[in-house]
């Protein structure tokens, strides 16, 4: 055969390997709102960058009638492209090819692309839409998924690593998911547990749907399995291209700086009105945060869970921050499992990214209650605390309003080496509200006066005359300094250029062992 | 300063002509007007609603006698014709720059001052000179006058608390209505109703009085184009008139002046149709387009305002009047024309005021000034002077043209069309001509190459955008000193 | 990158590459420039040169203004057309019209109830701003589903004040 005829041979498998399980199951996935895998990689990755490794891998099964079913690619598509013109490895199941069933060699394909990602430095994206295990290979499909999660455990805090849930994904495949470090999953058509409906029917004879097992709402707001649920599969991507123009490429680099018009000492006066006079009054913490980031522009992760804290990136004078703050607006800003769960991964993502943390902080302390209690709060909210002390980081925290008891020591306080921490005029830092400190100190007092509640009401006007202001802290070097709202911006910004070079060490050891 | 925006800028200018201290107050989100930074001294007196700032008498005087202030200048709008401030002032030995609080209360009830004309002689508009009470007596009368009617607050002014009444149908509601604006702007929701005129100018006059009885008019205004009764041009002098209507006018007015004792400067408001002239009311006060009359006449109103006040006497005579070329002002507003003159929010991200010959511009506000809901939506006064009202138009025009102001809506577009427009530019004008001109609220078909432009420039910023989270390949390391610091081995060497 | 950008109902393809930027096919020599305040740039399109204002709201949607007009611009890359086609997938199904305040102010008068059959143009809500009252009117007809506001009400610009469902649609 001459060079031509090889050649032609060549564009003719490469055509085959394209069209993955064939045009009736594509229209299949189409009808169901679903992109093929090639599709959503296109939308992915920068136009025209994507560059495609093992196309003509195929299966090595013979049983079960499996050596008719070779399909090239068999049901993934592997490379690497740029995704604003930085280098991403990418893996995209593809459903119609035996339902994206994750076999030997199928496992080995994203394995290899994983090797690649840690040898090189740059993160890794999985497109996940597989039924699972490929039945028909038997432990050897078990195999290769753990061979998958032996990479995404190595590669953890190494190279950044994200899972977009685009179809199902059951069974033992969720580990995979469940370790990198964000999971995007689309209303509607994504779905994610361990135990299926059908046996979750059988065993515990409770009746629920894939949507309400395991479906995208489900794990953004109650589970917190998934950050984010997108409307559709090209909202999730887009979504995720933004996400990536927050994060360094690996461990040992910083993450884009970006240039921004936005001027470092813009004052914003409306940072005097926000929040209210009346302490007891509620008001949302976003608005602090927008008048304070470039551009007003934050990208919130897990969004739906956790109301009570808020986790964001974002951005001062250029440089990506990963944003920790409590929520007024929600259980009063308190501390409950939940949010120390979703502050802790987020403050460890950080810290492991040499992302700096700025916190925003107005806590009234733990949630109380006997769900939290036997919950286990001590544990959980032990995460935060321990999150923070390890975080070596960059560590900046604005007290807006309330810092009370253990919460406030938890919130990157600066005895767990918080760099700069500052607060506002009307902070109060203290180990609880007036109201209950006066209650437990002048008990006796109150008892026995006449006017009880005149009695108390003075008492609580002195209290917070004396210790609810920020004042005493500051007195003490608690808090670097009290500052004008208005000012809070460019504080931020220069204690970042100041912190630029910081270094930092935690003892060696071979890893703590935080409680989980 | 009683007030805020471009009359307490204009107010200070005076004052500064006069070697007087200026001293200005301001509500929360004034802290940075333009008014409290041209002041000598600015003092707080209250958070953004009107209610809880300018129009608080208490806090007002307790800022003036604090300051061992001379005088109050009430400017326009707010507690400029609320008797009660100017007696609280006077009670306390401030001087009220204005007429004194009992020609205020005359003038200030719309009801009364009707009367007081009537009485007079001095043709006033058909309609009741007693308050309506209910929809009801208001119906009842409606009929009697003759639809259409105007239903009108008494303590009003500035176009607040009226509504036109077309049909019988719609009087309950427009009542309603009006009432709350009224008892909203002026903290009093009396009305009463006169007849709706079918064509009529709206032609006022100037007049000047000083406390020796001497009382001149300096010309009439014309200031029919309004839209909901809220002027948006006016000019002087009225070209409709002939000279013997306009010295007919003009000593009518004089004559009104007198009968109550008027003091400082005021205006005589009229609506004349076919010849006639009818009352309307008298503003015993400084009026936004005051500055189409200085300019015409080269007397400076609010200088006299302050002479007056203090004492001296009008050193011209009504023979030394002379009225000289034309003026014409447009109030530039924060709303929008496309939604019907909408009031819109924002803040003024560019501002560039056109200047050149013949060119004013009386403002109240500078680039970063926020226009919140809490108070009037003026931006600022355009005003042009050129020897004849086509030289003035032409000048308007332009300085229109160069007025640029981003970031929030504003009418000068509109405006600028009336400029061109052949009704306005042959002068057949009547209280009636945006509502007979309604095509001039829309905006002028937009010119497709302008749209171009504009999705070009999108196109660009988005590219722009996207190449900004792009970066340089190299992307930041980790200094040696941090990464050497974070090992546990010890640094390389 | 090439840009499908809709402005005032027109579509344009806009091509941008390194060295030049195509309308619809057409070559154009244009240059924007950034201003040194934030928001502000100069754009000058075949040596016609205008100011503009221009800010961000979201994923490929502009706010600009020159000439005293402003312009609601969508710029739709690749991933934008896809995101509007799965957009359009979604509003197939039919959703209630909602009736925004235009601009902050103070609720004086909720003039329907929640059942309320109305017309194209019927007054809905009175909304008091800068001393004058504004009566919020329905686009189309339908019925009224929800009231969100009452009387005394603080609102801002685009607050949701009533939603109107399709007659015949409505669901308690």
């Amino acid at each position: 055969m001459s060079i031509h005829e090889k050649l032609a041979r060549l564009e003719e498998l490469r055509r085959k390997s394209k069209k993955g399980g064939g045009e009736e199951r594509l229209s299949a996935q189409h009808s169901k709102g679903k992109l093929s895998a090639r599709e959503r990689l296109k939308l992915l990755v920068d136009e025209g960058s994507f560059t495609e490794l093992d196309r003509f891998v195929t299966h090595r099964s013979v049983d079960f009638g499996l050596d008719e079913k070779k399909i090239l690619g068999d049901g993934v598509v592997t490379g690497y492209g740029t995704i604003h013109g930085r280098l991403v490895y990418v893996f995209s199941q593809d459903f119609t090819v035996l339902g994206g069933s994750l076999s030997e060699t199928h496992a080995e394909k994203i394995v290899k692309i994983q090797d690649l990602a840690l040898k090189n430095g740059a993160p890794v994206i999985g497109l996940n839409d597989s039924g699972g295990a490929r039945i028909q290979e038997g432990v050897v499909s078990l195999g290769g998924y753990a061979d998958i999660f032996l990479r995404n455990t190595l590669a953890s805090g190494v190279i950044p690593q994200i899972s977009v849930i685009l179809g199902p994904c059951a069974w033992g495949a969720v580990y995979s998911p469940a370790i990198t470090d964000f999971v995007y999953m689309v209303k509607g058509t994504s779905y994610m547990f361990v135990t299926g409906p059908n046996v979750v029917k059988t065993v515990m004879h409770e009746d629920v749907d894939m949507e309400g097992l395991g479906g995208a709402e489900v794990h953004a707001s109650v589970s917190g399995v998934a950050h984010f649920a997108c409307n559709s599969e090209p909202e999730c991507l887009a979504s995720v291209r933004d996400l990536m123009g927050y994060l360094p490429q690996n461990n040992t680099e910083l993450a884009p700086i970006v240039e921004v018009s936005d001027p470092f000492n813009r004052r914003e006066d409306q940072l005097l009105a926000i929040v209210p006079d009346n302490p007891n009054q509620p008001y949302d913490m976003r608005e602090v945060i927008k008048c304070v980031v470039d551009e007003s522009e934050l990208y919130e992760i897990h969004a739906q869970f956790a109301q009570n804290i808020i986790v964001s990136f974002a951005r001062l004078g250029g440089r990506t921050i990963g944003v920790v703050a409590n929520q007024p607006e929600s259980l009063a800003g308190a501390l409950d499992i939940d949010a120390s769960d979703k502050g802790a991964r987020f403050v460890r993502f950080c810290d492991a990214f040499n992302i700096p943390l700025v916190v925003f902080e107005d806590v009234p302390g733990f949630l109380p209650g006997i769900a939290q209690e036997h919950g286990g709060i001590i544990r959980h909210g032990a995460k935060l605390l321990y999150a923070f002390a390890e975080a070596t980081v960059p560590k900046l925290t604005v007290i807006t309003r309330k810092a009370y008891g253990g919460a406030y020591d938890v919130m990157n306080s600066k005895h767990i080496r918080g760099d700069i921490n500052l607060a506002w005029p009307q902070a109060e830092i203290a180990v609880m509200g007036p109201k209950g400190a006066v209650e437990i100190l002048f008990r006796r007092e109150l008892d026995e006066a006449e006017d009880a509640e005149a009695a108390e009401a003075e008492q609580i006007e002195e209290y917070r005359e004396k210790f609810a202001n920020p004042y005493i802290a500051a007195a003490r070097g608690y808090v670097d300094d009290v500052i004008d709202p208005r000012e809070t911006r460019e504080r931020l910004i220069s204690a970042l250029d100041m912190l630029q070079n910081k270094r930092d060490k935690n003892p060696p050891k071979k890893h703590g062992n935080i409680p989980l | 300063m009683a007030n805020r925006g471009e009359i307490a800028v204009r107010i200070i200018r005076s004052a500064r002509e006069r070697g007087i201290r200026a001293i200005a107050v301001y509500s929360e989100p004034d802290r940075l007007a333009p008014h409290v930074l041209a002041a000598d001294e600015a003092y707080h007196i209250g958070p953004a609603p009107s209610s809880e700032s300018y129009l608080r008498t208490e806090g007002l005087i307790e800022v003036a006698k604090a300051t061992g202030a001379d005088a109050i200048h009430p400017g326009y709008g707010f507690l400029s014709e609320r008797s009660s401030f100017a007696k609280a002032v006077e009670d306390e030995g401030i001087i009220f720059i204005g007429p004194s609080s009992e020609v205020i209360e005359v003038m200030g009830d719309k009801i009364q001052a009707r009367r007081y004309m009537q009485d007079a002689g001095i043709p006033v508009i058909p309609g009741i000179t007693e308050p309506v009470s209910t929809p009801e007596a208001a119906l009842e009368i409606a009929h009697e006058i003759g639809f259409p009617v105007l239903v009108k607050a008494a303590a009003g002014g500035g176009g607040k608390g009226m509504r036109v009444v077309e049909e019988p149908g719609e009087l309950t509601a427009a009542f309603e209505t009006a009432q709350r604006e009224a008892l909203s702007a002026f903290g009093d929701g009396t009305l009463y109703l006169e007849q709706a005129l079918k064509q009529p100018r709206h032609i006022e006059v100037q007049i000047l009085a000083d406390t020796q009885g001497s009382v001149l008019h300096l010309g009439e205004r014309e200031c029919s184009i309004q839209r909901r009764h809220q002027k948006l041009v006016e000019e002087a002098p009225a070209t409709a008139l002939s000279t013997a209507e306009r010295e007919s006018i003009g000593s009518t007015a004089v004559q009104a002046a007198t009968a109550i004792g008027y003091t400082g400067a005021g205006t005589v408001e009229f609506l004349y149709e076919d010849g006639n002239y009818y009352f309307l009311e008298m503003n015993t006060r400084i009026q936004v387009e005051h500055p189409v009359t200085e300019l015409v006449t080269g007397v400076d109103l609010v200088d006299w305002q302050i002479r007056i006040a203090s004492g001296e006497a009008l050193d011209f005579t009504q023979e030394d009047v002379r009225i000289s070329g034309h003026a014409i002002e447009c109030r530039i507003t924060a709303e929008n024309p496309r939604m019907g003159l909408l009031p819109s929010t924002g803040t003024v991200t560019h501002l560039e005021v056109p200047t050149g010959p013949g060119v004013r511009w009386d403002g109240g506000i500078r680039e970063g000034s926020h226009i919140s809901q809490h108070y009037d939506p003026l931006i600022g006064k355009l005003i042009v002077h050129a020897n004849t009202r086509e030289a003035a138009i032409q000048r308007m025009a332009r300085a229109l043209d160069e007025l640029v102001i981003l970031g929030v809506e504003n009418c000068a577009s509109l405006q600028r069309r009336i400029m061109d427009e052949p009704d306005f530019k042959r002068g057949h004008l009547s209280i009636r001509y945006l509502q007979e001109h309604p095509e001039l609220l829309n905006e002028s078909p937009i010119d497709p190459e302008a749209i171009r432009s504009i999705a070009i420039a999108g196109a660009l910023l988005e590219a722009k955008d996207e190449q900004r989270t792009r970066l340089a390949r190299t992307t930041p390391r980790l200094s040696r000193w941090q990464s050497d610091g974070m090992s546990s081995e010890p640094p390389r060497r | 990158m090439i840009y499908q950008v809709i402005v005032e109902d027109l579509t344009f393809e806009i091509e941008i590459s390194d060295d030049q930027v195509r309308i619809d096919g057409e070559v154009v020599f244009v240059d924007l420039a950034a201003l040194d305040k934030a928001n502000e740039y100069s754009l000058i399109l075949e040596g016609s040169s205008q100011p503009i204002h221009a800010t961000k709201q979201g994923r490929g949607t502009w706010d600009i203004l020159s000439n005293k007009r402003s312009f609601h611009v969508n710029v739709l890359d690749r991933l934008g057309r896809a995101i509007r086609g799965a957009e359009e997938q979604e509003s197939q199904v039919e959703h209630p019209e909602v009736v925004i305040a235009p601009m902050p102010g103070t609720i004086v008068d909720v003039k329907v109830e929640e059942g309320d059959s109305v017309e194209a143009g019927q007054g809905l809500v009175i909304v008091e701003a800068m001393k004058m009252e504004n009566e919020v009117k329905a686009d189309a007809g339908g019925c009224v589903q929800i009231i969100h506001v009452a009387s005394g009400d603080a609102v801002e610009k685009g607050t949701v004040l009533v939603e109107l469902v399709p007659p015949g649609e409505r669901t308690s």
